[in-house]
């Protein structure tokens, strides 16, 4: 079973300039990015532990349809929610397994696709203005440095919603 | 110097507690004869000295306070045997000794849970000290009691000097006769470092010296010692000794000092009322202890020996998991490699031959490394006298506790899981289920003395663990009544005597919310369930109105390596555990039966069988359809037996048994016999069932 692993560091504070010019500690937070049906997803990259992109899924019965089914990583036994599926959308073949760690937990998330780390500053976060029952695992929106929109996905949210 | 680092805690938490359940044994068995065999007030003394001793050492002066008092009145009982105690002061004996090992069991849980203490022993000590009274005034006043402090004086001197006398007045070495002997302030602790300091302390007034004890920096258990015999310091001459005294003075807690020659017979001047050698007594007179720094070097080698006889070990749980998951990896590993791709298609004897080997070797240490966590359940049912004997005696109901096989062997974590619901079970019946008088028992033609039989037996792959008792037996009326009341029931349905014994066990039902003081921990038959059903077990109820109720709890034994079949349905694999399967058949399709309802059943030997589809149950996209092409697993569960129908059967497989993640349980897939998985030796992932839960969620429950 070949993975690709890529390890993540975590959050760090960068120093900025203020309106005099001085340097300034601001407090930013590193958000991994992923695609899922055209919209960018962003996670607390502390969380992120480990990206798969060759895998394979048993299914499980008696579980929703999104939770596609569990992978064996390392002798862990990890289960996978297929982002689209829980958001409602179509499934689709091609994609990667994001494993995260959340209160200790360790779940695995299927995306289309992982694009790269960014640094949020943690004023940058607005809430989500439209409120639909699949959004509260959206906490959070803001722009993205090089354009786009980003979504903040509560994985705690995805762990009990 | 608090309570010292957790192990010593944790040490000292689990040796008093064993001391204290061994202590309950004791004494239900010698209120059982109505009087204290030789053999047992030693074991009494001893136990409340090492108890009195250690929690010395841990600073928990309450507790070593009343056990000094108890080692007391035990000394003076051992001198004079029973006897001492008249008839009529038994009962006081014994109600005084059960009060006082719940008080030590309150501190010691107060201790666990890092709560402070409680300063107020003066009522137990009281009662100790009139008790002692009470039989001095039998005795007669040579027996070293509290009472005058002239006779003690006296037998504290006399005392004092075969006591000073006794340990090592001698130095070890003879080059050395010049000695101080120092005692330490009463309940100062680790005497053992305060005289390391001392010493350190005196090489600025002297080089040259010996110590008795020796090895105080690093021997804790010369604490005791020192507290109650004093520490000696040996000098080559008189001069370095007298020089050094500043030194002693100087040292932090000395409570006085003396100087003793060597060769003279020990005590040149004990100054009574200082040096009586004691532990730190802090109220009671200072002349009683003398007898127990008498008794002490007797006791001390005696318990000592008491912790030879025990060829146990106590071993941190969290270092057996350690082992387990270790050696679940091996048997991976070992598989992995026996059946590994690369080996397919070879023929090589001298391997297989080896991998059989290895392969028995593994299962032995499997075996093995399974049977450390087995402890037999004696241990649980034992605290179950004492609460038998404690309610029968509030209650005033007489009844007796018959224990059938308790050397059964458990999982830790099931013993541990079982003993509150199993405590709860025992006074439901003590409570609600014997007949409040006796008359009504004779009436009935039973014993007057009411019997509850806690049994535990296994059946292979469960345990089974019963609380019988011969009381009045559940009015199945009034319960669905009740039930009905609380609307937990229907008034227009009918119920089942199981359905309506049920009702007891649901949220809300509980007769009354008695909170006593043995318990305060929930109320109510569902909390046992919930607490059996955390280990993987389940309750259930059995009446007959007038005889009696027996509650039954069946628990799987845990298995962490368990045998299992492989087997598949469409592309995915499932194991069924080896103990559930009775035989697989091959059938016809003429061979499956209907019942109205179109539910299918097939006929083995005499009997018809349910069948079910393991494609359909689990609803999933690929199987076979055609029963001539799969396979049937005839197996029995708890007290069903029934079919699956699975596609193939792909052999026997020792697995480990991998636990579900709890996001995937939240679905409630147990339910549906899904019950954990495990990893082939190629790495993929096979679902575990469990047949019980997976014929339920079929056809529902009964």
């Amino acid at each position: 079973m070949t993975e690709q692993n890529v390890l993540l560091e975590d959050m760090c504070t960068r120093p900025g300039m203020d309106r005099d010019g001085n340097m300034v500690e601001v407090q930013a937070t590193k958000y991994l990015i992923c695609l899922s049906d055209g919209l960018r997803y962003g996670l607390d990259a502390e969380q992120v532990v480990e990206i798969i992109t060759d895998h394979t899924i048993t299914p499980l019965p008696c579980v929703p349809e999104y939770v596609r089914g569990v992978i064996n990583l390392r002798g862990q036994i990890i289960p996978v929610i297929d982002l689209r599926l829980r958001l409602g959308k179509m499934p689709q073949e091609d994609c990667c397994i994001m494993v995260v760690n959340v209160e200790n937990e360790s779940i695995s998330i299927l995306v289309d696709g992982v694009e790269k780390m960014v640094d949020i500053p943690k004023g940058a976060i607005l809430p989500v203005p439209t409120q639909q029952s699949n959004q509260k695992l959206v906490s959070g929106m803001c722009s993205l440095p090089g354009g786009g929109t980003m979504l903040i996905l509560d994985c705690d949210m995805l762990l009990h919603g | 110097m608090g309570s010292g680092n957790d192990s010593i805690l944790d040490m000292y938490l689990y040796e008093t507690n064993t001391l204290l359940e061994q202590l309950d044994g004791i004494l239900l068995a010698a209120e059982q004869a109505d009087t204290f065999s030789q053999d047992s007030v030693n074991e009494i003394f001893r136990i409340m000295h090492t108890i009195k001793g250690s929690s010395a050492m841990m600073e928990f002066n309450n507790i070593m306070t009343v056990a000094h008092r108890i080692e007391d009145l035990f000394f003076i009982i051992r001198e004079k045997t029973i006897d001492v105690v008249p008839e009529q002061l038994r009962p006081e004996l014994f109600d005084m000794i059960f009060q006082a090992v719940d008080f030590f069991r309150g501190e010691i849980e107060k201790v666990e849970n890092g709560e402070p203490l409680s300063d107020s022993i003066d009522s137990i000590v009281d009662k100790i000290n009139s008790l002692i009274d009470k039989i001095q005034g039998n005795g007669g006043p040579e027996a070293a009691g509290p009472a005058k402090p002239a006779a003690a004086a006296e037998s504290a001197e006399s005392a004092a000097a075969p006591a000073a006398a006794a340990p090592a007045p001698d130095p070890a070495d003879a080059a050395y006769p010049f000695g101080v002997h120092v005692l330490f302030d009463e309940g100062s602790g680790m005497e053992n470092l305060r005289a390391f300091m001392l010493l350190n302390g005196l090489r600025d007034y002297a080089g040259d010296f010996i110590s008795f004890p020796e090895n105080v920096e690093t021997d804790a258990s010369t604490s005791e010692y020192i507290a109650e015999q004093g520490f000696m310091v040996w000098f080559k001459t008189r001069e370095e000794r007298d020089h050094a005294i500043p030194g002693v003075k100087s040292a932090g807690s000395v409570r006085s000092y003396e100087m003793v020659d060597a060769q003279a017979p020990a005590v040149s001047a004990p100054e009574p009322a200082a040096v009586t050698p004691e532990p730190a007594a802090v109220q009671p007179a200072p002349a009683a202890p003398a007898p127990a720094a008498q008794a002490a070097p007797a006791a001390k080698p005696a318990a000592k020996t008491q912790h030879a006889k025990e060829s146990l070990i106590s071993v941190n749980l969290s270092k057996l998991d350690q082992l387990m998951a270790v050696v679940s990896e091996i048997v991976i590993t070992e598989s992995m490699v026996t059946s590994s791709p690369d080996l397919k298609g070879l023929r090589l004897d001298n391997f297989t031959k080896s991998a059989r080997d290895l392969r028995k070797l593994t299962d032995d240490l499997q075996d093995v490394s399974m049977s450390l966590r087995m402890v037999p359940v004696s241990s649980t049912f034992q605290k179950m006298n004492r609460i038998v004997r404690d309610m029968s005696k509030k209650l005033n109901r007489p009844a007796k506790l018959v224990l059938i096989g308790e050397d059964t062997e458990v999982d830790k974590t099931i013993v541990d899981g079982i003993s509150d619901p199993i405590m709860h079970i025992v006074r439901n019946s003590m409570d609600h289920g014997l007949e409040e008088n006796q008359a009504d028992r004779i009436a009935a033609g039973k014993d007057p003395v009411g019997e509850i039989i806690l049994s535990a037996r296994h059946t292979g792959s469960e345990v089974i663990i019963e609380i019988k008792d011969d009381g009045r037996g559940a009015d199945t009326q009034a319960i669905l009544n009740k039930a009905i009341r609380q609307g937990l029931a229907s008034p227009d349905m009918d119920y089942s005597q199981k359905e309506i014994l049920n009702f007891m066990m649901m949220p809300g039902f509980s007769t009354n919310t008695e909170v006593t003081e043995y318990s305060g921990r929930g109320v109510g038959l569902d909390v046992v369930k919930k607490n059996v059903a955390e280990v993987g077990g389940t309750v259930s109820l059995t009446s007959e109105f007038g005889k009696g109720m027996t509650t039954t709890l069946k628990i799987p034994l845990t298995m962490a390596i368990m045998d299992g079949m492989e087997v598949s349905v469409g592309e995915s694999l499932f194991t069924i555990p080896i103990n559930s399967i009775l035989s697989s058949i091959k059938v016809t399709a003429d061979q499956i039966v209907y019942d109205p309802a179109r539910g299918e059943m097939m006929k083995i030997r005499d009997n018809y069988y349910p069948v079910i589809r393991a494609k359909d149950i689990f609803q999933m996209p690929n199987g076979r359809d055609n029963v001539e092409e799969g396979i049937m697993i005839w197996v029995e569960a708890g007290e069903r037996s029934y079919c699956l129908f699975v596609d193939e059967l792909l052999g026997e497989q020792q697995i480990v048994v991998k636990p579900l993640p709890s996001y995937v349980n939240s679905f409630n897939v147990k339910s549906y016999g899904i019950t954990g998985c495990s990893i082939l030796g190629d790495g993929s992932i096979s679902i575990i069932l469990d047949m019980a839960n997976l014929y339920n969620a079929a056809h529902g429950s009964y």
